[in-house]
């Protein structure tokens, strides 16, 4: 079966952003993918200072790869992302992962959706779920989703998202503020609700990874995470808002 | 205090500034980092000599001995030390993330086709 190329935000400069950490196994054939339905877009892969061959590869099947000379982070790949779109004037980004858990099908329903809201989430739980996640992490992910609802007044199902549609103003937000250098999360809807930007989700399917493992796995960073999160939502709302002003006219 | 222990605190003090001076001249510590711990070594060594203020602090936060001012004294400010140091950590990992993702965006490959 050979995928219809998108017509999906032809009017838009549009950049897929993919940090990619070791991802040597998935990372060519997302970008081919990619690039196939949606040949113009922009692929940029942010090669998190991996040690084998994912910026080469990337390269050939087609994307402009960034390679961070140190380890960022998930958080600092995905904000040199952005800082890249910022500088390069993109309008939007769409962030996915590199590992092929993502369906770049997906793509076209994010990029649609951007056009009514200023940020879209991926949802593995607002549709169809055909994803198996560990029952303890499930149940934080769920946790912190009813938070980040209940403090932005929104639907959210899944804060943990790494599949989004990111729209100019919220990605110059964090290309030219902070933006967490480990898991974004509950936390950077909350700040995104808070600058009142609107936040979308439509559902996406998520496949079982085709290689490498989860950036939260084992039992230190597990607990980590949870004990991150509550403190990093509550610094996010001690926190105030900025105001970027004039600094996206260039 | 006896003698003995007064004698001690005060080697021990100008031990310490000196070795503080030697780091500062060798490079290994800056000026502006060095001052709390100068500072740090002088008090020990203006009480070992004058232990007025130290009675006088005893008195007024209600301790029973002299020790106990110091020992607490000096855990407060250990304390916030450290968390002065973390402070310098976080500082200097913004720093370097910013600095390396500068690095990462000039790094830009073009596709090879």
């Amino acid at each position: 079966m050979k995928p219809e190329r998108s017509d999906v935000g032809r009017d838009r400069v549009v950049a897929v952003v993919i940090p990619a950490r070791n991802e040597a196994a998935s990372v060519g054939s997302v970008v081919a993918k990619v690039s196939e339905l949606h040949p113009d877009f922009d692929v940029v892969v942010v090669d998190d200072a991996s040690d084998d061959q994912t910026a080469a590869l990337a390269r050939a099947a087609g994307a402009k790869v960034l390679r961070a000379p140190i380890r960022l982070g998930y958080g600092g790949a995905v904000q040199t992302g952005f800082k890249f779109a910022h500088a390069r004037g993109y309008d939007l980004v769409v962030l996915m992962d590199a590992d092929g858990q993502h369906d770049p099908a997906c793509i076209a329903a994010l990029v649609e959706a951007s056009r009514s809201y200023d940020l879209v989430v991926g949802s593995r739980f607002a549709g169809e779920a055909s994803y198996r996640i560990p029952v303890v992490r499930l149940a934080g992910m769920k946790a912190f989703s009813a938070i980040a609802s209940a403090i932005t007044r929104r639907r959210l199902t899944d804060t943990s998202s790494g599949f989004q549609a990111v729209g100019r103003k919220v990605f110059t937000l964090f290309a030219l503020g902070s933006y967490p250098v480990d898991f974004p999360d509950a936390d950077t809807l909350i700040w995104v609700a808070r600058h009142g930007f609107s936040i979308g989700e439509v559902p996406v399917v998520m496949h079982q990874r085709v290689a490498g493992k989860s950036m939260i796995s084992g039992v230190t960073s597990s607990v980590k995470y949870a004990l991150k999160m509550p403190l990093a939502i509550v610094v996010t709302l001690l926190r105030i808002p900025v105001a970027h002003k004039g600094e996206d006219a260039r | 205090m006896n003698l003995q222990v007064r004698v001690i605190s005060l080697v021990v003090s100008l031990l310490f500034v000196g070795y503080v001076l030697w780091l500062v001249r060798s490079r290994k510590l800056r000026e502006a980092d060095s001052i709390v711990w100068v500072l740090a070594g002088l008090s020990i060594f203006v009480l070992s000599i004058w232990m007025k203020p130290l009675e006088l602090l005893t008195r007024l936060i209600g301790a029973r001995l002299v020790v106990s001012t110091l020992f607490f004294a000096g855990i407060v400010f250990l304390v916030f030390v450290s968390l002065w140091m973390t402070t310098r950590v976080s500082e200097l990992s913004e720093q370097v993330k910013d600095l390396a993702q500068k690095v990462t965006l000039l790094s830009e490959e073009r596709p090879e086709r």
